[in-house]
């Protein structure tokens, strides 16, 4: 069953990871939030129309999935919904160094100097290398413990340069 | 390889044919614009120090050597490129659906043509992926999740069955279900694997039937396999277009840098409609490629 959210509905998700993540208000631009199935907010173009279907169809899915639904006060991005974010987030983002990045995919906390740890609010933040998205983290006393999910941690079949 | 002597006398250079089919195929992946531009990934290609070389008829598409892991690099993950074979990126470069269309895959999974589509389409409009099997519609979820794609409904349903409750389509891919000899460098058992030809080819005109009754007047349809086979190609269309004199029409295809042969017109004592030759018959050593069959069509009548 596809339920696209409310106005309010989609503001109680989405004004929480715009305060965050510092986002422009039409940071959602074209997209609208929906829920399908399971305990995770989706994001899908806004202009999609689903036909009735009057036969046997079955609808296996509809847009990305962008966040998961629990009780904290700022929703979790799931890890490819962080990629999405990251295109437009202006802050608690960290531009991850080549070893960090190596901590992060095997989900190993680190901790963070001074003046890296001062630009970052507790709480989640959005990690890249070079521009890449390597998802979400909690950056708490000024250390960084990744989600980077088990099912991509062996990605990294070469050394970088 | 002795499946293959049926087709001496149509390839148009059997030497470098049986040649390519001895060779690995190379790795081959197109950039993702909603995520990246080909710089900013050739930038990253370069730090992992990868040979690579331009796909000529895919923008933003790169080549390497058969073995290099370009499905474990960091910008995968992140959904920057997706790794597909570069003669299958050809079908969906060739329907070229534009922004805001209303498209249907009607053999979807595991998805790599709707996900091109759906990136060419700038994640606006939408594209309906369909798939007979659900196990197999479910690995396009993970695609577009990587790869940020919002603008694609997933369902499962026999493509010759899509009814009229779907409405019409401003373009629509049959890469329909196929004997799949032209994956031959990836796996050659497919030429031992046994096929019952005739429920197959019947499929084939089916679905490529239905994609005309889906397909709103002026819209084009992609019909292709990756199967060297005359009978579930030129033959195919040779009766889909027989039946559907004056209601559609084959149209020239068009895709600079690409190598092709023109489609039959004549196989095993039988003339085929003079037009199957605008279809495109890619052999391997045309583009280092597996094998692929592609034809585009367009509805002028109701
Ligand atoms: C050549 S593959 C499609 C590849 C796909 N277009 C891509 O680019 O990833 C053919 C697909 O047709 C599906 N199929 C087989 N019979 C079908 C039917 N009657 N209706 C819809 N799909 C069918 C198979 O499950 C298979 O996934």
């Amino acid at each position: 069953m596809i339920n696209w959210l409310t106005e309010s509905e989609a503001l109680h998700y989405s004004e929480p990871l715009q305060k965050r993540f510092g986002m422009a208000d039409d940071w959602l631009g074209e997209h609208r939030l929906l829920r399908f199935g399971s305990r995770r907010i989706y994001m899908a173009n806004r202009h999609l129309q689903l036909p009735e279907f009057q036969d046997d169809t079955e609808i296996e899915g509809i847009g990305i999935s962008l966040l998961r639904v629990h009780s904290q006060a700022v929703p979790k991005p799931t890890f490819e919904g962080s990629a999405y974010l990251l295109q437009h987030a202006s802050k608690n983002v960290l531009a991850l160094t080549t070893e960090e990045a190596e901590l992060a995919r095997s989900a190993t906390p680190f901790s963070l100097a001074d003046e890296r740890a001062e630009s970052l609010e507790r709480g989640f933040i959005l990690m890249h290398l070079h521009g890449v998205s390597f998802g979400c983290a909690t950056f708490k006393d000024a250390t960084v413990t990744s989600y980077f999910p088990k099912r991509y941690s062996h990605y990294n079949a070469m050394p970088l340069t | 390889m002795h499946a293959l002597n049926r087709y001496q006398d149509i390839v148009d250079d059997w030497q470098l044919f049986m040649a390519a089919c001895e060779q690995p195929l190379p790795a081959t992946i197109w950039t993702n614009p909603l995520r990246t531009s080909a710089d900013e990934l050739e930038g990253w290609l370069k730090r992992y120090q990868l040979d690579y070389q331009s796909i000529p008829y895919i923008e933003g598409g790169f080549e390497f050597a058969h073995d290099a892991p370009v499905g474990r690099l960091f910008p995968w993950h992140a959904g920057w490129y997706h790794v597909q074979e570069g003669v299958s990126m050809m079908a969906a470069a060739i329907l070229a659906p534009k922004s805001g269309m209303r498209v249907l895959d009607m053999c979807a999974a595991p998805g790599g043509k709707t996900a091109q589509m759906a990136t060419m389409m700038a994640g606006a409009g939408m594209v309906f992926a369909n798939d007979l099997t659900l196990a197999r519609i479910k690995a396009l979820r993970g695609t577009l999740n990587r790869m940020g794609i919002a603008n694609v409904i997933s369902t499962v349903q026999d493509a010759s069955k899509i009814a009229d409750d779907w409405q019409q389509f401003d373009a629509i891919m049959a890469d329909v279900p196929c004997s799949c000899e032209g994956n031959l460098r990836r796996n050659a058992k497919v030429l031992n694997k046994r096929h019952n030809r005739k429920y197959l080819t019947q499929l084939q005109q089916k679905i490529l039937l239905n994609a005309f009754a889906r397909a709103k007047v002026g819209a084009n349809i992609v019909y292709s396999t990756c199967t060297f086979a005359p009978e579930e190609n030129e033959c195919v269309l040779h009766e889909v277009l027989t039946q559907l004199e004056g209601k559609l029409e084959m149209t020239t295809i068009d895709l600079p840098g690409a190598q092709a042969q023109a489609g039959l017109t004549y196989w095993q004592g039988q003339s085929l409609h003079p037009d199957i030759a605008k279809a495109w018959r890619i052999w391997p050593h045309h583009n280092n490629s597996g094998g692929f069959f592609i034809a585009k069509l367009t509805k002028v009548a109701a």
